[in-house]
């Protein structure tokens, strides 16, 4: 692959980098990417490894169930320990796929720019195909499709986004309890400020006109410096 | 995902595969491929085992061969990371438990490597002794193999020195002497793993003295009987 398109994959490494996650074709962070189930390939993968879960689920509760009713003198339902250990794999198996989903709800925004970031490598390899083609078709000469270049740049720009992006989920992330205690904050600081203000007004003409004066504008500038932090997350 | 290249790579490049676990890299997809494919390999070598009396029994240790060795290390492996963090180990438990289950990997793959040859001694020799010990020898063999592999990963990945407290190294030896008494007694629990000539499907032998007393029975009767 020439350089310049090699500089323009963003890699699976750089993504997990980007992300603090484990990101593949089908998971991220341990999630199933929805997209990956649109791929009869990928589907039957995910399929395969939630069999093999489960399998391994049912093997460890019936391994579990054998030691309990080992002790059990008249024990002889073999079947009816085996559909116990079905109900708790299938238990476990909705208990999975619910707390996959919530995960889902907090991974949404990666899940698309994954799907974009994907689209955008599937270009970058497509025009090292078509370079390789043109190379095979034309030895020795310029193996560049038209206006290889300005393609190219917009690929960079669009590298350049993919990435601004994900960090901006990442830190949006991670920072999401603190942004929430933030908001909570802000909501604090405003009624706060409101008591202030209506202080300051029945307050006027007293002596402590200047403290109140002085503990408005302390509340003027956190409310701004708040804003200023918040602002991008609202 | 595929598992077996994370197995493979456990295999080709240790070295490595500790390097990653040190560093936490991908760890929760390293204890996901080591847990399907190790459970994998158990289950073929107890699928094997078990043929010895029929189908049902077949059946019966594909589950409970897998399920002995992932017991057994869900079992010990708190003891393993609580103590060691109490006594200064930074790990996290997903560290204790991808390089735990190396240990069950290695075996699985030992103990997989062996079915052709237990296989060939279940078809050319009718004798329930000797398959008894040859199956003992080669789960101690593997188990040793495993444990040791064990006990150098992570001392490596703990980058245990001369300044370690030396109950650390105490502690670890303890926890290998645990897991393999775990795991012996939970064998013998869930015995039987190939069921005695002329004895119908059992799901369970009745509890009778342990695992070493019944060993030594069959060394006894192996050299003696025969």
């Amino acid at each position: 692959m020439k350089s310049d398109l090699e500089d323009l994959i963003i890699s699976q490494d750089q993504l997990e980098q980007l992300t603090e996650l484990e990101v593949g074709k089908i998971f991220m962070g341990g999630v199933v990417r929805p997209s990956a189930l649109r791929s009869l390939g990928q589907l039957l993968s995910f399929l395969m490894t939630e069999f093999s879960i489960l399998a391994v689920v049912f093997i460890v509760c019936l391994g579990v169930g054998l030691v309990i009713v080992r002790s059990w003198a008249s024990f002889n339902n073999l079947l009816g320990l085996i559909a116990v250990v079905i109900g708790v794999t299938i238990t476990v198996a909705i208990a999975w796929n619910g707390y996959q989903w919530q995960r889902y709800k907090v991974l949404k925004t990666l899940s698309h720019l994954l799907d974009e970031v994907d689209r955008h490598n599937d270009i970058v390899h497509t025009i090292r195909v078509m370079d390789e083609l043109r190379l095979a078709q034309s030895p020795g000469s310029d193996p560049g499709i038209p206006n290889r270049a300005e393609i190219i740049a917009a690929l960079e720009a669009t590298r350049d986004s993919l990435i601004s992006a994900l960090m901006t989920e990442r830190i949006l992330r991670c920072h999401q309890a603190v942004l929430q205690h933030g908001r909570d904050l802000m909501g604090s600081i405003e009624t706060n400020l409101a008591a202030l203000q209506a202080l300051h007004v029945s307050n006027q003409s007293t002596e402590y006109q200047q403290f109140l004066q002085e503990a408005l504008e302390i509340g003027l500038a956190v409310q701004q410096e708040m804003m200023t932090k918040t602002g991008g997350d609202s | 995902m595929n598992y077996f290249s994370t197995l493979i790579t456990l295999l080709r490049d240790r070295p490595i595969f500790l390097e990653e676990i040190r560093n936490g890299t991908k760890l929760e997809s390293k204890i996901v491929a080591l847990i399907v494919a190790s459970s994998l390999f158990f289950a073929i070598y107890g699928a094997i085992v078990g043929a010895s009396s029929g189908w049902q029994q077949m059946l019966l240790s594909t589950v409970k061969l897998p399920a002995l060795y992932l017991l057994t290390l869900l079992i010990c492996l708190p003891t393993l990371y609580f103590f060691d963090i109490l006594f200064g180990s930074k790990a996290t438990f997903k560290q204790y438990t991808a390089l735990s289950l190396t240990t069950v990997s290695v075996i699985s793959v030992l103990l997989f490597s062996f079915a052709p040859v237990t296989l060939f001694f279940l078809i050319s020799i009718r004798d329930y002794h000797f398959f008894l010990l040859l199956n003992v020898a080669i789960f101690a063999l593997t188990g040793f193999i495993g444990v040791q592999l064990f006990y150098r990963g992570i001392k490596s990945v703990m980058k245990f020195d001369e300044k370690t407290p030396q109950i650390r190294q105490r502690l670890l030896l303890f926890w290998l002497v645990l897991y393999g008494l775990v795991g012996s007694q939970l064998g013998w629990t869930l015995r039987p793993f190939f069921g005695a000539p002329g004895e119908p499907f059992q799901l369970f032998r009745p509890i009778e003295s342990n695992f070493y007393v019944q060993i030594i029975k069959s060394i006894r009767w192996f050299l003696l009987e025969n």
